[in-house]
């Protein structure tokens, strides 16, 4: 009887199974080949780590990849901090509450596309809601074309991405927070803990869990995001803005480098392989 | 044993499919097809699609078209070619796309076809200019090509007490100068820094410089003191006199805006454009004239945009050659291009759109002596080219590089991937 049941469990699991091995698993492990491979004389040839090689020496990728660090890591960190506050605002009883935890999730439910387009017409330099609002507040020395200068550029297009990305967080961690038993709370008081300690001691130890599975999500999710940068700045100016998913796309498809564009999209993979497992040590730590 | 019960709405929703499928099959039954992808169906439906109809009337076939936006047809193709699935025929960006295309193997040669039509007598009526060789050997017939010229604001002009568009670089200076108002928020020149079309916009200022862009007569001049010094000029319009706006974050949609609602007073772009403004119905007078010159006159000039051509794969090549007879025929060509104010490449449409106003003045810029081909000087893998030709260019702009540095760094990039090419394919000729 346990054997049939094995063996049903396998039947249910093949056309699962079959599915990702052809949608997931076998593209993936072709574009990977890709990568050791590369068109010389007019022949497709196997060239080993050539195309690796060649990415250690490329003077750009220093550069995309720095980029593409700072854009994860401080889209993430904002994410979770601005979350974490908004989820603890509106965990307190309230009139109208599931109005603004519905409206809170506005950024969230936008397309990156239209994201992108709102936050380049705050961003437009002769006529965009930023450089007005600092004119009117007389500080035109602030004034500037926030995605044409390569010094504010990066720091322009996260601030966009903190914008649609920080409600997730902030609805992950209030499922969290109404979790939390209100005893453990009335505990603490007793014991004459303040509004910090209770913070401290009680709701950040019990929302970690959430807040690491959370981020570990985002930093994926933020590393090998593509749409709002694309459509922002294409990766420039100067390249100030390339992360490592635009400048993989122009390698494939303005430079018809396909094989090359692979490789780096295997560091791409090996670098999200390192994250995750940093982060999941930590995580498994806990 | 349980029966499956299908329920009633699924047995008519399946007999509804069946009857689908076996109507349209019948119906292609002792009809040909050929698969096109193109780019044109999607923008233009209504100038192109009753083309495409009449074909299929001529030639009793059908054309399956595949038509995704432009930027990303090439890419299709690529991945298509890379795959062995491409289709019969395709509108090709010929300067990209013919030379990696032709080494691949993906192309027809052409020439067998054109010899049978009376060679040179059939190739006579496309400008010399628009036919796209790599090698020797013809792989695409051309539609159109186009040029940029100046379009401006004729009520900006008599208000500022300017009576006519500027001839020279020294009138473009002084009068985008009396026309800029930053307080308004208004400029005398808009001009494509943003996309990598940013080269196209700027090649006129080259040409007339006596300048040139890519590999010419064996020499590269992107980094000679004439392309440099045009470069400058620009430079200079952007940095020094302030008449242009923001330049590295205006691509062309944004310029031609900036057109359209009055807030540039004169704009660098091609005939392509006449429609999107005219489409807008702007509030103030406006025109188009031919480019101020600086040391000699010029244009920019792009060529090879829109060219068909049939895949060694195409199942019926016949068919597929009657087919891009017929779409660069005089006739086609006519229909075509005076619905859509683009230069046409059939020399026998040209006649009856020259008395067309807005535009005159890129006709007679086609005709200039020093009128440059950009594209097909640039290395083959043209968008690397102008992604590093953007690159620099805004360093040059954004005062990180001198000119002169920018464009010997873009110089060195551009060997490298000639270099590139040679290794893949061998030596480089058009």
């Amino acid at each position: 009887m346990r054997r049939l049941r094995e063996s049903e469990w396998i039947l249910f699991m093949l056309p699962a199974s079959i599915y990702l091995l052809m949608t997931c698993i076998y593209p993936l492990g072709s574009a990977l080949l890709l990568g050791f491979y590369d068109t010389i004389g007019g022949k497709t040839v196997f060239v080993g780590l050539g195309n690796y090689i060649k990415a250690i020496n490329d003077s750009a990728l220093p550069g995309v990849l720095v980029n593409s660090l700072a854009f994860t890591a401080f889209s993430v960190l904002f994410h979770m901090l601005i979350g974490l506050g908004l989820a603890l605002l509106l965990n307190v009883r309230g009139r109208r509450r599931n109005l603004w935890r519905a409206l809170q999730l506005i950024p969230w439910l936008l397309p990156a596309s239209v994201v992108s387009c709102i936050w380049l017409l705050i961003y437009q330099p002769q006529y965009g809601l930023l450089n007005t609002v600092l004119s009117k507040l007389r500080l035109p020395f602030l004034v500037r074309d926030w995605l044409g200068d390569p010094g504010t550029a990066l720091a322009s297009v996260t601030i966009s991405n903190i914008w649609m990305g920080y409600p997730f967080f902030a609805v992950m961690i209030l499922a969290a927070l109404q979790n939390i038993p209100s005893d453990l709370y009335e505990a603490a008081r007793i014991d004459g803990a303040g509004g910090w300690g209770v913070f401290w001691y009680i709701t950040l130890p019990l929302l970690r869990p959430v807040i690491l599975t959370t981020s570990l999500l985002d930093i994926i999710w933020t590393f090998r995001f593509f749409d709002l940068v694309w459509i922002m700045t294409k990766g420039g100016p100067i390249r100030a803005t390339e992360i490592m998913p635009t400048y993989v796309y122009k390698t494939a498809f303005y430079n018809f480098n396909f094989h090359y564009a692979a490789a780096l999209g295997g560091i791409m993979v090996l670098i999200m392989i390192c994250l995750s497992i940093g982060y999941l040590r930590i995580y498994l730590s806990e | 044993m349980r029966k499956i019960r299908l329920s009633k709405s699924i047995r008519l929703l399946l007999s509804l499919t069946l009857f689908i499928g076996v109507s349209a099959s019948t119906a292609l039954a002792g009809k040909g097809t050929l698969t096109l992808w193109e780019w044109h169906m999607t923008e233009i439906p209504d100038i192109v699609g009753p083309l495409y109809q009449k074909f299929e009337q001529e030639h009793d076939v059908k054309l399956l078209i595949d038509s995704p936006p432009f930027g990303d047809l090439p890419k299709k193709f690529m991945i298509a070619g890379e795959a062995g699935q491409l289709p019969d025929l395709g509108e090709l960006w010929a300067a990209m796309l013919v030379p990696e295309f032709a080494e691949k193997g993906f192309l027809e040669p052409l020439d067998p076809y054109i010899e049978k039509e009376g060679g040179a007598k059939f190739l006579a009526k496309f400008q010399p200019w628009s036919i796209t060789y790599y090698k020797g050997k013809i792989y695409s017939l051309p539609i159109f090509a186009g040029n940029i010229g100046l379009f401006y604001n004729k009520t900006m002009f008599k208000n500022a007490g300017i009576g006519a568009p500027p001839k020279t670089w020294d009138e473009l200076v002084e009068v985008s100068k009396k026309l800029t108002n930053p307080a308004k928020h208004e400029y005398g020149l808009a001009l494509n820094g943003g996309d990598e079309e940013l080269l196209l916009c700027l090649t006129p200022f080259i040409a007339q410089n006596g300048g040139r862009v890519g590999r010419v007569g064996g020499k590269l001049w992107i980094n000679s003191p004439e392309t440099v010094g045009a470069i400058q000029f620009v430079i200079d319009l952007v940095n020094k006199h302030k008449v242009v706006p923001s330049y590295v974050t205006t691509p062309y949609r944004v310029a031609r805006e900036l057109f359209r609602t009055g807030k540039a007073a004169m704009l660098y772009d091609g005939s392509w454009s006449i429609k999107f403004v005219e489409e807008k119905n702007p509030t103030f007078e406006w025109g188009t004239a031919v480019l101020p010159k600086g040391k000699t006159t010029g244009t920019g000039v792009s060529i090879g945009d829109t060219e068909f051509g049939m895949f060694r794969s195409c199942k019926d090549k016949e068919l597929g050659w009657e087919f891009l007879k017929f779409i660069t025929s005089d006739e086609s060509n006519y229909f075509w291009l005076s619905r859509t104010l683009i230069l046409p490449a059939n020399k026998a449409t040209w006649p009856k759109i020259q008395d067309q106003p807005y535009l005159k003045p890129f006709l007679d810029q086609m005709n200039l002596p020093n009128a440059i081909d950009v594209y097909r000087e640039l290395p083959p893998q043209v968008p690397q080219a102008l992604e590093v030709f953007k690159v620099e260019m805004h360093n040059a702009v954004l005062k990180k590089k001198t000119a002169q540095a920018a464009m010997d760094a873009v110089a060195d990039e551009w060997n490298k991937l000639y270099k590139e090419w040679e290794k893949r394919y061998g030596s480089y000729t058009r």
